[in-house]
């Protein structure tokens, strides 16, 4: 091999060096910003869904169960994947129908307020969620990638509340 | 003489026209009407969500207790906000449960279901002092600065009303009932004429009484012939589960005001009208639910709507025979 080739050789080299040390950066971010959302990943296939009886309302330990509970669940839970489902009598079943719904909105709207609640609460308009609530106010978590649903009724006790966490931070 | 006959003639003209004044006192009510005049909160607004006590003062202004979001509020005759006081917890001038209110010259008293005691706040919802009592209290009346009327929850079966100071220690005591019967077949709710008299209506029993302030009983009725209420048991105690009579005002002329429960024709909407001698004079209808009733100092009558979202006031309409 003469010098010329050589040269070219070490040239290429050098490049081929410096083409893959940029390849090499270039995928490594990608991964580090990809490896941070697969972090999250698993738990953003996560949902827990509270459907909250609107008596519980009335009834100071029972709503504070179910606060409490809110409040220790991890900060990417709250933000992301918390969702609340407010469960009333169906307005046809009782007297003056017609503006119950509105006086159930009202005060939700004083319980979310009152109590700093962050997350959102939908009222049950159309009584999909009725079924649900036969034991007072309860918790669904969903998991897609387990293919996993789970319902637990409040009171929680200990062993449930951490069989909840571990499930929604495995 | 003709002087004296002309002077005669005038009296005797002029005194049938006091005729109605001296009847007034001893015609009774046959019926009552209702006309609104003030309704506080709406389905659109954020001033009740779910108001529980309510209480006048001398001076027209309203306060109300809000259990929904843990508050006490103050508003105007015209039902306009002036001032909100509290937030859900246990410190002081904090909730977790308002309930009862009253008030004396001075003061507003507040009752929490799940706090011990009386929260004391001024006029201008400024947190005071707390009155300790140790039992939850089922109903209260404020007779001054200094004295407070109170039933006790207890689990005695005796029904007693003490007397408190402000400090919060017993003056005295009236003992109403020496009941042997089940957990809270005692529990009334009452009030206090100017002389010193209560009147009591009993939540769980066909009961109502009056006594005077040394304890005697005047009077005892009942209104409905109501049964046995039915029962629950819980853990070990067996608890009332239906309300005879839900609450108890007094108007300015000694009228006794008992709002029907369970019982009555029209459920939480049956007002029952007593004269102070226990005769049941009428009986009327609010137009809505309500948990409670109360009359203040210019004989309006307060009561519930729209499931505690709203708080009306009627003039009552008083109809004589």
């Amino acid at each position: 091999m003469n010098l010329q080739s050589k040269t070219r050789l070490k040239e290429n080299l050098f490049l081929g060096i410096i083409a893959a040390a940029f390849l090499l950066f270039l995928t490594s971010k990608l991964t580090a910003s990809q490896k941070k959302d697969l972090d999250h990943f698993p738990q953003r296939k996560k949902l827990v869904l509270f459907i909250i009886d609107f008596d519980s309302f009335f009834c100071l330990p029972c709503t504070d169960t179910f606060l409490n509970f809110c409040q220790n669940l991890p900060p990417f839970i709250q933000e992301e994947a918390l969702w609340g489902v407010l469960v009333y009598e169906d307005p046809k079943k009782i007297e003056n129908n017609k503006i119950h719904t509105r006086i159930v909105e009202k005060k939700l709207r004083g319980f979310i307020q009152a109590n700093d609640i962050k997350f959102p609460i939908i009222l049950d308009h159309f009584h999909i969620f009725d079924g649900l609530t036969k034991g007072g106010t309860g918790i669904i978590v969903f998991d897609q990638m387990k293919k996993i649903v789970r319902r637990y009724p409040f009171p929680l006790n200990q062993m449930q509340r951490d069989e909840i966490l571990n499930f929604l931070t495995d | 003489m003709e002087i004296r006959r002309f002077f005669l003639f005038a009296l005797l003209s002029v005194i049938p026209l006091f005729f109605p004044f001296f009847l007034q006192g001893s015609r009774e009510i046959i019926k009552i009407s209702l006309e609104e005049i003030l309704s506080v909160g709406s389905l659109d607004d954020d001033l009740l969500f779910q108001w529980v006590g309510v209480v006048s003062d001398s001076q027209g202004y309203i306060y109300v207790t809000d259990s929904m979001d843990y508050t006490l509020k103050k508003f105007d005759s015209r039902g306009n906000l002036i001032k909100k006081t509290g937030r859900k917890g246990q410190g002081p001038g904090e909730f977790l449960a308002p309930r009862l209110t009253d008030c004396s010259e001075r003061f507003i008293y507040v009752t929490d279901q799940y706090i011990p005691g009386i929260q004391i706040f001024d006029k201008d919802l400024n947190f005071k002092r707390r009155l300790p009592l140790v039992l939850p209290v089922a109903d209260f009346r404020v007779i001054s600065d200094d004295q407070i009327a109170v039933v006790t929850l207890t689990l005695e079966k005796t029904g007693k009303i003490f007397i408190f100071d402000s400090q919060g220690k017993v003056k005295s005591e009236l003992k109403y009932s020496e009941s042997t019967s089940t957990l809270m077949m005692d529990t009334v709710s009452f009030g206090m004429d100017p002389q010193g008299h209560f009147y009591l209506a009993y939540t769980f029993q066909d009961r109502v009484e009056k006594f005077d302030r040394n304890g005697k009983k005047l009077w005892s009725q009942k209104l409905l012939k109501a049964k046995k209420v039915k029962k629950k048991k819980i853990f070990s105690y067996e608890v009332p589960t239906e309300i005879v009579y839900k609450d108890l005002a007094l108007d300015n002329s000694g009228n006794v005001f008992i709002l029907g429960g369970h019982f009555s024709e029209n459920r939480s909407r049956d007002i029952y009208v007593l004269n102070s001698q226990g005769r049941h004079l009428t009986t009327f209808t609010l137009p809505d639910f309500s948990h409670c009733i109360y009359i203040d100092s210019r004989n309006c009558l307060y009561s519930r709507a729209n499931e505690g979202v709203t708080l009306k006031r009627f003039k009552m309409k008083y109809v004589y025979e």
